[in-house]
């Protein structure tokens, strides 16, 4: 027990990990590996030692990083695919370095060329994680340059980057425009509002006119195009989306305000349309600004290595994944992934196959057996022989689903959509109604008056703006409590969802984290290696995670070996008896108090207790008390790739044993999301793995869990970081009251409609009136939006995670 | 009264240069990354002298870089 306190905490100058027993020492200061302490002494000999200033250990750890070989990137067939500009004497090259997390890393990055003469410049995009690096190509060559930023921790990712992709800048110069003509119009109508009868006669009252008709024009053509392209686009479904009313009322008030302006009766609204096309499109840039460090569509191409190692006699050589063929030899070194699905040469095989299947063992396999791609090898470099091309391996072939290729927001109605379906048609109705009245009362011009004053006034500027900008505030607050959801149509199909279907290794468990404690006295050598020759005997998993654990072999003779199933084992080794087990199999030990969510094996050698190990199975936090609640409101199921080891323990969380499913490979997960989906329920699937790909895609909202952002997740529609996981309950109950202020703002620009329209039917509707209405309509509905959303994360429980300073850290 | 028409339209050309102005701020990407610069502004600049030199001549342009 002491081991654990025994650590006086020393985190590590450069990245600000703990420093374990290895910890090296230079100039004074600690390091936590031999990797961040070069990086250290590299900054230190180039006068960059600002680097620790700027940021409180800055650094990326290098513990993990591994030794690569960037020759291929040299090669032109690649290096073409990333270099955005080459002429005789430089070129600008664009990486994506997930590993940028603080201010201190663009600081460094934008150092680049004291780092080496032939560096010109650097400029680093923060949100995106994205350096743009210009250098002389004659004096730094691309593998050389990309070695250089993997030596000091920020290794470019090519299979993630996505650099060519375009800001919207499209939507800035469509507001720019619309705002300016929007200014100059409001400012020509002054007079208007006024009644104008201070420049009568002075030929302002001629000019303003056509001034402002030629002002809408631009705001008409361009920056409105886009909700004329999406009505049309709805038109020829047959269906009426939001943008349809907005497209109406804006041709309508084109319409009319020309009619007016050129037969000389008054000035139109044309102030009032450029305002709404105004408004529309900040709510648009508001919901639009969403992660741009972060990749939602990722597949399995970009889980696999770009390149894999063959080997031609004696030399090995990279070549590109989509050229390695049937037949070829690979080698594979330790924490490598298998690019293809192949037979095992020699070496000594360990495959983890937990991101794959779900499976949490390493799998260890013989000379000739088969190895699937995706596998990751633990342990020394293995040979093997290709035997499918990577894009027909076993675990690729799930992409080829329809899952895949369906486009879900085809199928998924919003909630302004709906109700524009309805609020759109009787709009109409009522237009012509009041049309029709008056022509009838005999007053044509007062029936046109009516027809199209209805339809302006009705312009949905408040009901279209309710959505985006209460769903954009959602987004915002979910973003931090780390949940980046990928549109806002997420929000709306999480508030509707019933079911809720969890994948177990990597998203109810920490991946990579081993609790194993040992609580009693202290073990001796022998006694430890005894305990062990008794373990390794059995195949239970338990008795195999401890034995890994303690790893003490002798040389013993084992007799009189005992298992009793689901109790413990009993043997005796060099004639001393040894048990293992539960506390009532010994029946001697105390009885221990254990968590729910861990397990304890008791020992004793030669009758006598000695304490016993606690086994953490490595459950997220808060784990238990999270699906507990969330089973009163929803219905809960569990998808497992991994055997059915921990039913037991699941089932008393998950109360229904017939929503656990073990033994799942991905083709049932999609199929299980399919069944429940054919059943009318709206599902959300939580997983973390390949395995979990295929039913992330097909079911209505599919969550992500990453342990960090930056690592590889599958494509889904939710990005949400695993900490995090406790708070589900509370950011569901966020989602249903977002739609809830959604509804309610709807109804607060219903009220507007309704007293507009009051007057629209009587014909006495004036600019002034439109003028004021529509603007005041809109703040009311945004403030409330903004303030809406804002009260309900308080009213759900939604915690902020901050943690001192990496709370401003990606 | 009549000297307001032309000073109106003056008015009108001035808008238009500002508007003119911040199409160009967008196209030259200024608009493309908002956060960054709130960072680099904090740094310090290096030691004069050192790399005067090299700093004129790799100074980025923003919006060189598409």
């Amino acid at each position: 027990m002491e081991d654990l306190t025994r650590h006086t905490e020393v985190a590590c100058k450069h990245c600000g990990d703990p420093c374990e027993d290895d910890q090296v020492v230079y100039d004074a200061v600690s390091f936590c590996c031999q990797g961040c302490e070069l990086v250290y002494e590299l900054l230190h000999e180039y006068g960059l030692e600002t680097f620790y200033q700027v940021g409180e250990t800055p650094g990326v750890s290098l513990k993990k990083t591994k030794s690569t070989d960037w020759e291929y990137l040299d090669h032109d067939n690649f290096s073409r695919q990333i270099i955005l500009y080459k002429d005789e004497q430089i070129a600008k090259v664009s990486f994506y370095l997930p590993t940028i997390h603080c201010s201190a890393c663009i600081w460094l990055l934008e150092k680049l060329y004291r780092l080496h003469p032939g560096i010109a410049s650097s400029q680093v995009d923060f949100s995106r994680k994205e350096v743009v690096i210009t250098f002389r190509h004659n004096e730094i060559r691309l593998s050389e340059l990309v070695s250089l930023l993997h030596s000091i921790g920020y290794t470019p990712d090519f299979q993630n980057a996505d650099t060519k992709r375009k800001p919207y800048r499209k939507l800035w110069y469509q507001i720019g425009i619309a705002g300016f003509c929007f200014g100059n119009i409001m400012l020509f109508s002054l007079p208007e509002y006024f009644g104008a009868p201070l420049f009568v006669g002075e030929g302002m009252e001629v000019l303003f006119p056509y001034l402002i008709a030629l002002l809408a024009l631009p705001v008409f053509f361009y920056s409105a195009q886009d909700y004329f392209k999406s009505s049309w686009a709805a038109f020829r479904q047959r269906t009426i989306n939001m943008d349809v009313p907005i497209a109406m009322g804006i041709v309508t008030l084109l319409i009319y305000s020309y009619w007016e302006i050129f037969t000389h009766s008054g000035q139109g609204y044309l102030d009032s349309l450029a305002a709404l096309v105004f408004f529309l499109l900040l709510g648009r840039l508001y919901q639009q600004k969403t992660y741009d460090h972060l990749r939602f569509d990722r597949d399995y191409t970009s889980y696999f290595p770009l390149t894999a190692q063959i080997l031609t006699g004696e030399s090995t050589k990279a070549v590109a994944l989509a050229e390695l063929g049937v037949g070829d030899i690979i080698i594979v070194k330790n924490e490598e992934i298998i690019p293809a699905d192949s037979i095992l040469l020699d070496g000594n095989a360990n495959i983890d196959y937990s991101f794959v299947t779900g499976e949490s063992d390493t799998v260890n396999t013989r000379k000739g057996q088969l190895l699937y791609a995706g596998g990751k090898q633990c342990g020394t470099a293995i040979r093997l022989r290709v035997t499918k091309k990577p894009s027909q391996s076993y675990l690729t072939k799930l992409w080829n689903n329809d899952a895949f290729t369906q486009n879900k927001e085809e199928y998924f109605e919003s909630l302004a959509n709906k109700i524009s379906r309805y609020f759109t048609p009787a709009i109409i109705i009522i237009a012509i109604a009041a049309g029709g009245f008056w022509w009838w009362a005999g007053m044509p011009e007062n029936a046109l008056r009516a027809f199209t004053s209805v339809l302006i006034i009705a312009c949905p500027c408040a009901l279209a703006l309710t959505s985006p900008v209460t769903l954009g505030s959602a987004i915002r607050i979910l973003g931090k409590v780390r949940f980046y959801v990928k549109n806002a149509g997420v929000v709306e199909a999480i508030s509707r969802a019933d079911t809720i279907i969890f994948d177990k290794t990597g998203t109810l468990t920490q991946p990579n984290a081993s609790g194993i404690i040992f609580r009693g006295k202290d073990l001796s050598a022998v006694e430890n290696q005894m305990i062990f020759t008794l373990l390794s005997q059995s195949i239970h998993p338990l008795s195999r995670e401890i034995s890994a654990f303690i790893n003490a072999r002798m040389d013993a003779e084992i007799t009189d070996y005992k298992e009793v199933d689901g109790q413990g084992l009993t043997a005796k080794i060099n004639g001393i008896p040894v048990m293992a087990g539960k506390s009532d199999f010994l029946d001697k030990g105390p009885v221990s108090e254990i968590s729910e969510n861990g397990s304890a094996v008791h020992i004793a050698i030669g009758e006598k207790y000695l304490g016993y190990f606690e086994l953490k199975q490595p459950y997220r936090a808060n784990m238990v008390e999270m699906i507990r609640s969330l089973g009163m409101d929803y219905s809960t199921h569990l998808l497992s790739g991994d055997n059915e080891k921990d039913r037991a323990a699941f089932e008393t969380i998950f109360g229904e044993r017939e929503n656990l499913h073990f033994n799942q490979s991905p083709e049932d997960k999609l199929a299980y999301i399919g069944r429940l989906q054919a059943g009318g329920h709206t599902t959300v699937m939580l997983g973390d793995g390949l395995n979990d790909a295929g039913a992330l895609k097909k079911s209505d909202v599919g969550i992500a869990i990453t342990d960090h952002t930056s690592f590889f997740s599958p494509a889904c529609d939710v990005i949400m970081e695993g900490s995090m996981l406790a708070q589900l309950k509370s950011i569901f109950e966020f989602s249903k009251k977002s739609i809830r202020v959604i509804k309610t703002g709807f109804f607060i620009s219903l009220i507007y409609n309704i007293v507009g329209i009051t007057i629209a039917v009587q014909a006495l509707l004036s600019p002034v009136i439109a003028a004021i209405l529509m603007p005041v309509s809109s703040f009311t509905v945004v403030i409330w939006a903004v303030g809406g959303t804002r009260l309900a994360a308080k009213k759900a429980g939604l915690k902020h995670q901050n943690n001192q300073q990496k709370s401003w850290r990606y | 009264m009549e000297i307001l028409i032309p000073i109106i339209l003056i008015s009108l050309l001035v808008a238009l240069g500002f508007l003119a102005a911040f199409i160009w701020a967008v196209r030259s990407g200024q608009y493309d990354d908002a956060e960054t610069p709130a960072y680099r502004m904090l740094f310090d600049n290096d030691k004069p002298a050192e790399d005067k030199k090299e700093k004129l001549s790799t100074k980025n342009k923003p919006g060189t870089n598409s």
